[in-house]
């Protein structure tokens, strides 16, 4: 008799039947991988499969266990080794009586056999899919389709219209009467990833009382307690959440005029819902072996594909972890193991030749720390050719080849997650680390985990996963900020101090505290929450926050301790609050908003950061990373990211009467007004009656914005590539030229570079001081000063500010021709004031060039920039500049150009340690 | 031979066109759904490479257009990890297979081998 054959009288002992032998399945196949496997346990399970099917009278189950249990016992007794024939007989002995316990068929299946009308009996299809098939769904859609197009009235199972979330390994086909075999094996043959393809003898209808619970209990095989739908739980969390609040309004109502007795009843009440809380949502985590456990049994069947010999290893399967984050897990995981065995491992000769053991082991290794639940896939393979990664990031433009040289593993391994370098050359480059991961950080992303990865050259390579244990409850640090209760993630809260004792001060008009690597920016919660809030205080405390790459302190009115809290998701909101990543209910009726760092903050802190430990951006490096866009020509423009603040859909612009023409008027941002620069009409460009979008620029100290058709994208380019204009463009149009330079993009072709500030100098120029504002010339007068600065109104700017001093200006058009009379020259000045953004050599470089250079170390360098935000100080101290000014202020310059001049009495240059930033002195 | 290309990611497009290009296939190029269409009625290309999630009209929505007015074309759906659900529906508007993306080049190779012949 099969197992589809039987009538049971009682779904239970059905259900007791199939859950043990899954159970035992489950135990067979795992042991079997094992090494060394555990004989005793794989005998045992063999013997218990074939003593229960016994009980049921199933004839070719018992044969089938009986021919196995007779394998382990020889192996046992070590008359015969555990070699790959055992293994192998394991393996198909446990498919074959999976299939023959899903022989079971679900209610839905019989029913739409029932209304096809066939005659004779239908045969069933048992197709088991490869362990590491991408989307079996739709591989088990294309097989009932090409089985379907031989014999129409084909059946699934799973049901078509379930194939499109379904992840399983082994689905059915009923097929009609009158259908051969080998017409369905050929309709078959088509079809990818099938691992097995088995017909099964004709069915008997079961008894419909016993299919419900079968068809559950067959779907996963685990646990052998109840199931509930994740969905369920998803309600009563729900409904536990509401009674909270209806139980916070009720203490609310009754205040404290309550008695005694209500308001212990009241407080019963809420402790009782809260433990509920708690259980329920201990009750979706679950162990990781349910992840793992289906791992060996794929990378059996890699190994075989790939005919190399590999084991694996898991440890820390009992670490629990919310199934919503595990549920998302699979995939990234799957794709790093099947990459590790790929490409990490070696072939087994060249494994022979470094004297490793032929076999490669690959080790799953989970643990919960710190909150966060830690995954590793690790294995001894080659490791990273950090070599020829440093030779593909130059090649790719990312590194200049010193910066290569010079960069550390945890830069180039950050480049591994870049997109681009998942191509072919990384395959055979880099043996392949870079397939993917791009994928796999951005599934990392959207669940808020980490990924890093470790590796020594010949010995391995790790990935190390870092997740949130739940996506639900979370402890949270709540805030007041303004009207809102704020809910900040408490792993990321770095430090809480009072506002009036954290240093506040402010640098290049952006308030900032102090910080270990750089000056933390300091925002006004209520202000980034609605921007047109006016901020009144600057808050009584100060949070410190880093989430990722992303840092800042926030200003808050009242600290309100910290709770944990039961997140509900607001997906309908999220265009237009990207940092709302959920709401909490609090006890006392109240909701609070839960940020997301990561979105909230600012984004040039967030993508540049303060710190130089990603050594991809330094000052020195010669690059800059360029926003790039289109204008109604449909060629390509340019813009230094740094100079951005962010791009918009074009609000509502208010028009102005009397104003320069080329300013359309202004717009409103964050309470904030703004100019509305009319880009075409500055570069002589067809206008469009309406501009998509408003890029909004910060520079020269003041926030502009500029209308662009659309924005391509973001792209890090080298100073090297940009060429300044011929010049016969540049003079051709004289005072009027917009354009700073060229660059021929590889990929984009020609992108030009507009000269911003030229464009600003324009609509609102410069105010220049009386002379006697800027001090006295005396010991300065007659000093030479050298200047480098691409703008050819910056540079008529810097010389008329300079002309009160009375100091001999000599320009140059970039870095690189200041560069060569330095080179060249037999005299040298007595100052520098150099440029930042130029084409060729910018002015971080040529600086950190100066200062390498015996001859011109001791010389002051002044950058002057119009990039505004609180990172210069930093930067500038970094390639040891000994002054910056913010464009264009020319009483600070002068102001700051006639200190530098002056003698210093008691240190010399070379021992100033300090920096002036636009007049005040920094620690460098 | 011919084989377009449907993809809203220039790169995408790019990277897709050398590989082949290399291989000895002619690249048609398009950038939304709509696009696809119209060049694959007048080209009538070998075989379609398919990106779902495009501007205009999606992959699966074109798929179905190309496929009701050429029963015999050859749609194959480039995917990205998650997306089962659009592929079924993609291969039920009569697509034949399915690449994932991040996707290696000789699968891609592989893929185009085995629907142009």
């Amino acid at each position: 008799m099969r197992f589809s054959e039987i009538s049971w009288d009682d779904p239970t002992e059905q259900n007791l039947f199939i859950e043990e032998a899954t159970e035992l399945l489950s135990t067979l196949e795992e042991g079997a991988l094992q090494s060394p496997p555990p004989l005793d346990a794989l005998f045992r399970a063999a013997h218990t499969l074939k003593g229960s099917g016994g009980m049921l009278g199933l004839t070719e189950w018992v044969a089938t266990a009986h021919h196995l249990e007779d394998a382990m016992d020889q192996v046992r007794q070590g008359t015969q080794p555990f070699d790959d024939t055992v293994l192998q007989l394991t393996l198909s002995t446990v498919d074959l009586l999976r299939a023959e316990l899903m022989g079971t068929a679900p209610a839905e299946t019989i029913t739409a056999e029932e209304n096809t009308p066939h005659n004779g009996s239908p045969t069933q299809w048992v197709l088991t899919w490869d362990a590491a098939c991408v989307m079996p769904g739709v591989r088990a859609y294309q097989a009932w389709q090409a089985v379907e197009s031989v014999a129409p009235g084909t059946v699934s199972d799973p049901a078509v219209d379930q194939l499109g979330t379904w992840e399983g390994h082994v689905s059915r086909l009923t097929v009609p009467e009158g259908t051969s075999s080998d017409a369905v094996r050929q309709a078959l043959d088509g079809v990818d990833d099938l691992s097995r393809v088995e017909e099964a003898k004709p069915r008997e209808l079961l008894e419909p009382s016993s299919m419900a619970s079968t068809t559950s209990a067959v779907a996963t095989p685990r646990e052998a307690t109840i199931r509930i739908g994740a969905e369920t739980i998803e309600r009563i969390l729900e409904g536990l959440g509401e009674l909270l609040l209806d139980q916070a309004q009720l203490e609310h109502r009754l205040g404290v005029g309550a008695d005694p007795a209500t308001r212990t009843v009241l407080g019963h009440m809420r402790r009782r819902a809260l433990d509920l809380q708690d259980t329920t949502l201990r009750a979706r985590m679950l162990p990781l072996d349910t992840l793992f456990r289906q791992y060996p049994r794929a990378i059996h069947d890699i190994a075989r594909k790939l005919q190399k010999p590999l084991r694996l290893e898991t440890h820390g399967g009992e670490t629990e972890l919310d199934r919503l984050v595990m549920d998302r897990l699979h995939e990234p995981l799957l794709h790093l193991l099947r990459n590790a065995c790929d490409h990490g491992i070696e072939p087994p000769a060249v494994r022979r030749a470094a004297g490793k053991p032929e076999t490669g082991t690959i080790r799953l290794v989970s643990y919960a720390a710190q909150g966060h639940v830690h995954v590793r896939v690790e294995d001894d393979g080659a490791g990273i050719d950090w070599n020829r990664l440093r030779q593909k990031a130059v090649a790719k433009g990312w590194l200049t080849s010193e910066e290569a040289e010079h960069a550390s593993e945890a830069t180039l391994a950050d480049l591994l997650f870049r997109p681009g370098i998942s191509t072919a050359d990384a395959i055979t480059d880099l043996s392949g680390r870079g397939v993917g991961l791009d994928a796999v950080r951005s599934f990392l992303d959207a669940i808020h985990g980490t990924i890093s990865v470790e590796s020594r050259r010949g010995q391995g390579t790790a990935f190390h996963l870092e997740l949130p244990m739940t996506m639900a409850i979370m402890t949270a640090l709540l805030v007041d900020a303004g009207p809102w209760t704020v809910g900040l993630p408490i792993l990321t809260v770095e430090r809480i101090e009072e506002a009036d004792h954290a240093g506040l001060a402010t640098v290049l008009g952006q308030p900032a505290v102090p910080d270990a690597d750089a000056p933390l920016p300091v925002y006004p919660l209520a202000q980034l929450l609605d921007p047109t809030a006016v901020s009144d205080s600057a808050g009584g405390f100060l949070v410190r926050v880093r989430d990722g790459r992303t840092q800042a302190a926030l200003a808050v009115d009242q600290v309100r301790g910290q709770q944990e809290v039961v997140v509900k998701p607001v997906a309908p909101l999220a265009p237009v609050t990207p940092w709302l990543s959920g709401v909490a209910l609090l006890g006392d009726g109240r909701l609070a908003l839960m940020l997301d760092i990561r979105r909230l903050v600012p984004a040039q802190s967030a993508d540049h950061g303060l710190t130089n430990t990603d050594g991809i951006l330094r000052p020195g490096s010669n690059q800059m990373e360029l926003l790039v866009f289109h204008l109604s020509d449909g060629q390509r423009y340019g813009i230094n990211v740094y100079k951005t603040r962010e791009v918009l859909p074009t609000p509502a612009i208010t028009a102005v009467p009397g104003q320069h023409n080329w300013l359309l008027g202004f717009l409103r941002l964050r309470g904030q007004t703004v100019p509305v620069v009319n880009l075409h009409r500055a570069l002589g460009l067809p206008e469009p009656t309406e501009v998509p979008l408003a890029l909004i620029t910060e520079f020269n100290q003041l926030t502009q914005a500029f209308l662009v058709d659309s924005v391509d994208r973001m792209d890090r380019v080298s100073w090297e590539q940009v060429e300044p204009l011929p010049t016969v463009l540049g003079s051709a149009t004289s005072e009027s030229r917009c354009l700073t330079g060229l660059i021929d993009h590889p990929e984009l072709g020609p992108i030009q570079l507009i000269d911003f500030e030229q464009i600003l100098a324009q609509v609102s120029p410069p105010e220049f001081p009386p002379p006697s504002a800027v001090g006295h010339p005396d010991g300065v007068k007659g000093q030479e000063v050298w200047l480098a600065d691409d703008s050819r109104v910056a540079r008529h700017q810097v010389e008329k500010a300079l002309e009160p001093l009375g100091v001999i200006v000599r320009s140059f058009e970039d870095g690189q021709t200041l560069w060569d009379a330095v080179e060249a020259g037999n005299t040298l000045p007595q100052l520098f004031v150099l440029d930042v953004e130029m084409p060729r050599l910018d002015g971080y470089t040529l600086t950190h060039r100066l200062k390498q250079e015996p001859r011109t170390r001791a010389l002051p360098v002044l950058l002057h920039t119009s990039l505004s935000g609180h990172w210069h100080a930093e930067r500038a101290a970094q390639v040891e500049a000994d002054a910056i000014v913010t464009k264009f202020v020319p009483e600070m310059l002068a102001r700051t150009v006639h200190g530098l001049l002056l003698p210093h009495p008691d240190s010399t240059s070379e021992e100033r340690k300090e920096v002036t930033v636009d007049g005040n002195s920094h620690r460098g | 031979m011919e084989i377009l290309i449907a993809d809203d990611a220039a790169f995408m497009r790019m990277r897709l066109k050398k590989l082949l290009e290399e291989a000895g296939y002619t690249v048609l190029e398009a950038a939304n759904g709509k696009e696809a269409i119209a060049v694959y009625q007048t080209h009538h290309p070998a075989m379609v490479l398919m990106d779902i999630t495009m501007p205009e009209l999606d992959g699966v929505a074109a798929t179905r257009a190309i496929c009701q007015s050429d029963p015999q074309a050859r749609v194959v759906m480039v995917s990205a990890l998650g997306q089962q659900a659009m592929v079924v529906s993609a291969i039920q508007a009569g697509a034949k297979d399915f690449i994932v993306k991040p996707y290696q080049p000789e699968r891609v190779l592989g893929a185009v081998a085995k629907w142009t012949t």
